[in-house]
């Protein structure tokens, strides 16, 4: 036997040979997919850090901005990293706009019990001082709305019955007033809302 | 097409079974035949001879694998061709008496085809021993004829392996052969 003869009887060697060698790979022998592997776990890698490092706590702020109307008084997730600074710059914005229905802290408020509704507003008397003490109980105060005056409900919703006007007579009302005119004793207010009476409080 | 339906059809002895195989496996059997008798009229001859071929066997032949089936009587009809191009150089006349005297012997190829019988089941043993890297190799270059470059290509790996592997392997080849009591 020489050479040739076994390479002719190659010919006759088992199908399952010749069939695996035609659709078959090395089992670990392919570099090439060792070098795709790697590549694929260094893209996932930067995925993660991208995700972690900035989609996530843009993600947290939305989240924290979305909840803020259903509870106002709950604490608003802030990122711990990344570009908090901006965002938390954007936040208190958000927080403090008059648009979202926040309280405005930096302006007084008192409580008023509403005698009679005028063309501007109503008369009212101080029945209580939320956080001023500029007014002494029992004033009696006019009260003019401002045209973007804010009506809420006792629970603290914005009021959609206000375009139809609403009768406050004989109630009593925490409002927000912007302006003071003491020689005519005169308010002028930007929100309103319903409350119990103080003595109750 | 897949090779079922294709076997399939051989069995039905509709002639779609051989234009249906040549469209599914023409190419890799001419491909194969041209490295093997470096021609392209001989190639294409040996592909038309290996569909011949496959229309005689199939039925009763059920091949389990379509392709290494059609390549390997391809591959049988390429050497034979080879050995008919590379023998002493005859007159066209000549060649076509002894064609026709062929066709009084019996079986004028059963010697040989035992021997490349038994050849083939030795090298078939052989082979399972191997790693599997080793075996397509070795496969690639000695049954498809693939060059180096192609095989290195083929797995995605140095010519220069390719090569430390086929040498391994055939040392391993020889020292198998003289342990069968065959002298190379």
């Amino acid at each position: 036997m020489n050479g040739k003869d076994l390479f002719s009887g190659m010919s006759f060697v088992e199908e399952r040979l010749v069939n695996e060698a035609e659709t078959e790979r090395p089992a670990s022998g392919s570099f090439a997919w060792k070098r795709w592997a790697a590549i694929a776990a260094c893209l996932c890698l930067i995925v993660l850090s991208l995700y972690t490092g900035i989609l996530r706590p843009e993600q947290e702020m939305t989240e924290g901005i979305a909840g803020q109307d259903a509870a106002d008084s709950m604490p608003i997730p802030m990122p711990e990293g990344g570009n908090s600074a901006e965002l938390q710059q954007e936040l208190m914005e958000s927080e403090t706009s008059p648009d979202e229905g926040c309280p405005l802290q930096e302006v007084p408020s008192v409580i008023l019990l509403v005698e009679e509704m005028t063309d501007s507003g109503f008369t009212a008397t101080v029945a209580g001082v939320a956080d001023t003490d500029v007014f002494e109980i029992g004033t009696a105060l006019n009260v003019v709305m401002a045209e973007d005056v804010r009506h809420e409900t006792p629970d603290g919703q914005f009021d959609v019955t206000a375009e139809t006007g609403i009768d406050y007579s004989g109630l009593c009302v925490e409002v927000q007033f912007t302006e003071y005119d003491e020689e005519t004793a005169t308010i002028v207010v930007n929100s309103i809302r319903e409350v119990t009476p103080p003595a109750h409080r | 097409m897949e090779d079922k339906q294709i076997i399939e059809l051989y069995w039905q002895r509709s002639e779609d079974a051989i234009r249906e195989t040549d469209r599914a496996h023409g190419q890799k059997l001419h491909a194969l035949s041209f490295r093997i008798v470096h021609n392209n009229q001989d190639a294409e001859e040996s592909v038309s001879d290996t569909y011949m071929e496959a229309w005689n066997q199939i039925p009763p032949v059920r091949p389990n694998f379509l392709f290494a089936y059609l390549a390997k009587i391809c591959r049988n009809i390429s050497c034979s061709r080879l050995d008919w191009l590379n023998a002493a150089k005859r007159k066209a006349d000549l060649v076509e008496l002894t064609s026709e005297m062929e066709l009084c012997i019996p079986d004028s190829r059963l010697e040989q085809q035992m021997e490349g019988q038994e050849i083939g089941r030795l090298l078939s043993r052989f082979l399972d021993t191997l790693p599997k890297e080793s075996r397509l190799i070795f496969m690639r270059r000695y049954w498809y004829a693939d060059s180096i470059r192609e095989i290195a290509a083929r797995y995605g790996m140095g010519e220069s392996k390719v090569k430390t592997q086929l040498h391994r392997t055939r040392n391993k080849l020889r020292q198998y052969l003289e342990k069968e009591g065959i002298a190379v």
